[in-house]
């Protein structure tokens, strides 16, 4: 019954730790210890599998390409829009001096207008040609039929586009007509667009009036603090739209005659100012003007692969710092994240120079949250199934290979030594040689009668006493001879420890023994001669 | 220990796929997107329409996909033909090929001489391209047999005529609308309204107004000799020695040289816009150019009508009418690139979406369902009349009409623009010798255009 018990695994405690556990304790250890170098060494070299200082770097390097360029190119605008008001101006003051008239008679002699910019055509396709910009235009602050209704925001001008933008003088950039009389379209080969319209319509457009006002209140002002740049602006009629550099149009005797400058569309900003898509093809640009930390982009302009114009905010954005460095620009609904920078448009002691542009580059908020989080996730995943591999590569290690020991161990419990099984391990294989050659010599000794079998008279006394043992004595000397404590004997007979406790006084006393030590002895003895079992 | 092995691969390669993902490198996805360039030459109010598709694009089937539409380039059909000319040419300066690109098939031919597009019957099945109109689909042919050109929609050429003017005439002349049939007929109506306006003015001689002319009078003398049982093409050369061209041209020639045709360089739209014309033939996706108003050299603005009217016909001659539009073109490249580019041509000309781009710009869409049940059921949703009235004229003309397409060889656009040229420049001068008392007879004049 014992023996069952111990075989189905119910066996008594041992001292010590078993090797297997040991071992796999060992290897889980030192594959652990090296899975939590492997991460400090990431971490140490700020490998963390954040993409904060990727994006960062992504959208201020951006910003910084783009600030630079579009800052070069709208100043150069500013400078070859005064140059292209001082040229028709200048054309002007000549027609005025043929026509015998002043530019105060303008709206006085109607007729003179078509004229007078048919004159100015040759100028701006010249200063065209040369800019980069989307369209040219010039209006005169007059019309030619006053008395028609809507005549006081009716405008005669001309205003010539580009339909192929970023082309400058390139082949197969043409022109197209949007405003100015038909007629001198004609003489000049340039096909009128869709949407022409004879004269501009400025009752929807303040831009003009406001420049030209502001020309009228400062005569002495010079036009390079005079010019403004608007808001993006849709010409009555138009389906197109862009902002606009407006430079007052002033004549020798110093009237204010009109407006003229440069159109620089949101196809044209989209084509030559889109950020780099090859990371994120989601991110764009963006240029507004800025009012008490809101970024006004139902005034401004966006740019990006990912979105055409129609595609554009119409809700003002306001700005906030949020953690990682990067700005939030929301409108309630949509949510972007990236950087800005201001846009100096004008001298500081220009009129306008209270008004505050910023250049920005911009994610979906949800595109740059994921890019800061970066693949953090994936490194933790990693090192947690590193952890995992190291795990079961410690249990299959542990016992693969302790198998053989303990099979060696078995065999030498059963004393089968032989030679013809050896494991694979040297040192084991010593062991199991060296015990065979103990057994044999034993084997000789008693043989040649060194080892006569007879036994101490202590011993002799002991076998006699285990004779004069009760039964239940004998069944719980039996359980000492398996190797059983008291504790579990109790539990093994269903018995108190007290009662254990008696028997234990009465086996003691008739064995003539005095500990369990001294007990112990004499039970190795028996094992030794191999007569347990057999008392 | 086989078994164990086993499990370890099987383990390992588990592992793997987890952390690379499975890549494929021949097809784009959202981690690993592509963006393709594309020209177009949808202006005006028909960028609206084509914006709008795009963006549907980019932020449904493309965003699944990973496939970004950049439209880098809006402009007239002869100005994106120049670009590609030069990159044709390999000109110094010239533009990076798009990736897609609308184009006529006699301009697609340059590059598919060169092997630098893809045959787009690869990237669609039998059972795909079976839902365009076959005769479409032919048309993106070229000499190899390939699909270079995909049909995105097509057009006719139509006669547009300001009813406003016309019944202002009619009602002072007596002019019958009926004329307007046939080109003799337009021809009369030509030198009778220049007079009728030059008579306006007793003061002023020699300021009539023309009533007639052709966007292209290429196209008109090739559907003109097409009506008539002939060619003007022999070969690949102009065929201008027939009696049946003579009769073309002097139909044309004598009210042209009194001061009833116009002939201008631009498009008809533009003289329509002033008033300075009565009807022109053109093509019906012009519609939208030529708005519904007359602006005077005072700023005075007209609101007119305009009514289309079918192709005329040459008297005696057969119903017949060019087919004309251009298509898709797609650029020969890396293989997910072109798988991009041939998914979006696929979900741009669905029957869906080429509905909603027909709806609003007066072409014609080219899938067998959106063109014989969905246009026809759709017409009166059309919001924009102007497209509602030339979408009911031309299904018309497709009933009664039979429809050619000009061939494609690689001389062809060339020599178009120079019968172009020289026939207009040859009508300027002799208009100019009439009005001096030196014309030519028909005879000198037909003469001098085949010199």
């Amino acid at each position: 019954m014992a023996k069952r018990k111990r075989q189905e695994g119910h066996s008594p405690k041992r001292a010590g730790t078993p090797l297997q556990r040991r071992l796999f304790a060992f290897c889980t250890g030192m594959s652990g210890f090296l899975v939590v170098l492997f991460a400090v060494l990431l971490l140490a070299f700020g490998i963390n599998g954040s993409g904060r200082e990727a994006a960062y770097h992504f959208v201020g390097g951006e910003l910084s390409h783009l600030d630079n360029e579009l800052s070069a190119d709208l100043g150069r605008l500013s400078v070859q829009g005064i140059a292209l008001s001082e040229q028709l101006s200048a054309n002007a003051d000549s027609f005025w001096r043929r026509a015998g008239m002043a530019a105060g008679d303008l709206q006085s002699q109607p007729q003179q207008l078509e004229p007078l910019l048919a004159a100015q055509v040759q100028t701006m396709k010249g200063m065209i040609g040369q800019a980069r910009c989307s369209g040219v235009f010039l209006l005169l602050d007059a019309t030619v039929n006053p008395a028609l209704e809507g005549a006081e925001s009716s405008r005669a001008g001309l205003f010539l586009i580009k339909t192929q933008p970023s082309a400058v003088d390139a082949v197969g950039s043409k022109l197209h007509y949007l405003r100015g009389p038909a007629e001198i379209a004609r003489e000049n080969g340039v096909e009128l667009l869709g949407q022409w319209r004879m004269e501009f319509d400025l009752s929807e457009v303040d831009c003009f009036k406001e420049v030209m006002n502001q020309a009228r209140e400062q005569p002495e002002t010079p036009l390079s603090r005079l010019y403004r740049w608007s808001g993006r602006v849709s010409l009555k009629g138009n389906s197109g739209s862009g902002i606009l550099l407006c430079v007052p149009l002033r004549s020798e005797d110093g009237t204010v005659f009109g407006v003229c400058g440069f159109e620089m569309s949101d196809r044209l900003f989209k084509l030559d100012y889109s950020p780099n898509s090859d990371a994120y093809t989601q991110a764009f640009a963006a240029i507004a003007p800025v009012e008490d930390g809101v970024f006004h982009i139902e005034r401004g302009m966006i740019a990006g692969n990912y979105y055409l114009t129609s595609m554009r905010m119409e809700r003002p954005l306001s700005m906030a710092l949020e953690r990682e460095g990067f700005f939030c620009y929301t409108d309630g609904s949509d949510r972007f994240g990236g950087l800005h920078s201001e846009l100096k448009l004008y001298p500081d002691d220009s009129p306008y120079g209270e008004q505050k542009w910023a250049l920005a580059v911009m994610l979906p908020q949800t595109v740059l949250a994921r890019a800061v989080k970066g693949n953090s996730s994936y490194l933790l995943l990693i090192v947690l199934l590193l952890f995992g591999l190291s795990f079961v590569s410690s249990i299959f290690i542990s016992r693969r290979y302790l198998r053989p020991v303990t099979e060696a161990l078995n065999r030498i419990k059963s004393r089968d030594y032989g030679v013809t099984a050896p494991t694979p391990y040297v040192e084991i294989n010593d062991l199991m040689e060296f015990l065979a050659q103990q057994e044999e010599a034993r084997g000789q000794e008693v043989a040649a009668g060194r080892i006569t079998g007879e036994m101490p008279p202590l011993f002799e006394q002991f076998l006699g006493n285990v004779k004069t043992l009760s039964k239940a004595e004998r069944k719980v000397f039996d359980l000492y001879i398996e190797g059983y404590h008291a504790q579990e004997i109790a539990e093994e007979l269903h018995l108190s420890i007290n009662t254990i406790k008696t028997h234990n006084r009465r086996i003691f006393a008739k064995l003539n023994v005095s500990t369990r030590k001294e007990l112990l002895v004499y039970l190795d003895m028996m094992r030794e001669l191999d007569m347990i079992g057999k008392g | 220990m086989k078994r164990s092995a086993m499990a370890w691969v099987c383990a390992l390669g588990i592992v793997l796929g987890l952390f690379c993902g499975c890549s494929d490198r021949d097809r784009p996805s959202p981690k690993d997107p592509v963006t393709l360039t594309m020209w177009h030459n949808y202006g005006g109010e028909m960028q609206k329409t084509m914006d709008a598709l795009i963006d549907e694009f980019n932020s449904t089937e493309g965003k699944e996909q990973g496939i970004v539409i950049n439209v880098t380039a809006i402009s007239s059909s002869a100005e994106l033909n120049e670009s590609l000319e030069m990159i044709a040419n390999s000109d110094p300066g010239a533009p990076a090929m798009p990736d897609i690109c609308t184009v006529y098939p006699k301009v697609a031919i340059r590059f598919q001489e060169k092997g630098a597009l893809v045959d787009l019957q690869e990237y669609f099945t039998q059972e795909e391209l079976e839902n365009y109109l076959p005769a479409f689909i032919e048309e993106g042919k070229l000499e190899d047999g390939g699909l270079y050109v995909f049909p995105l929609a097509k057009s006719t050429e139509i006669l547009y005529l300001n009813q406003t003017l016309f019944d202002r005439f009619a009602q002072a002349t007596g002019a019958s609308q009926e004329k307007l049939a046939t080109f003799e007929g337009i021809a009369e109506l030509s030198q009778k309204y220049y007079r009728w306006t030059d008579a306006q003015t007793p003061d002023t001689p020699g300021d009539g107004k023309a009533f007639f002319t052709a966007d292209s009078w290429f196209n008109l003398a090739q559907v003109g000799m097409v009506q008539l049982g002939d060619s003007l093409l022999e070969g690949e050369s102009l065929d201008l020695e027939s009696e049946k061209y003579r009769h073309i041209f002097e139909t044309l020639w004598v009210p042209a040289v009194e001061g009833g045709i116009a002939l201008y360089d631009g498009y008809s739209s533009d003289l329509s816009k002033t008033g300075d014309l009565v009807c022109s033939t053109g093509s019906s996706a012009g519609i939208l150019f030529y708005g519904d108003t007359i602006t005077y050299p005072d700023n005075r603005v007209e609101q007119v009508e305009y009514s289309i009217l079918p192709f005329p016909v040459f008297a005696g001659g057969e119903k017949a009418a060019i087919q004309r539009g251009g298509g898709l073109m797609v650029a020969k490249s890396e293989t997910r690139r072109e798988y991009a580019a041939a998914t979006f041509v696929k979900w741009l000309t669905a029957p869906r979406q080429n509905m909603r781009f027909i709806a609003s710009t007066g072409y014609l869409p080219v899938t067998k369902q959106a063109f014989e049940t969905d246009m026809a059921r759709q017409i009166d949703e059309v919001e924009d009349g102007r497209v509602k009235k030339m979408l009911a004229a031309v299904t018309g003309m497709y009933e009664e009409y039979r429809f050619f397409t000009a061939p494609t060889f690689a001389g062809f656009d060339e020599l178009g623009k120079d019968y172009e040229r020289d026939f207009k420049a040859l009508l300027r001068r002799q208009g100019e010798s009439a009005r001096s008392g030196t014309a030519p007879t028909v005879e000198e004049a037909l003469a001098q255009l085949k010199d």
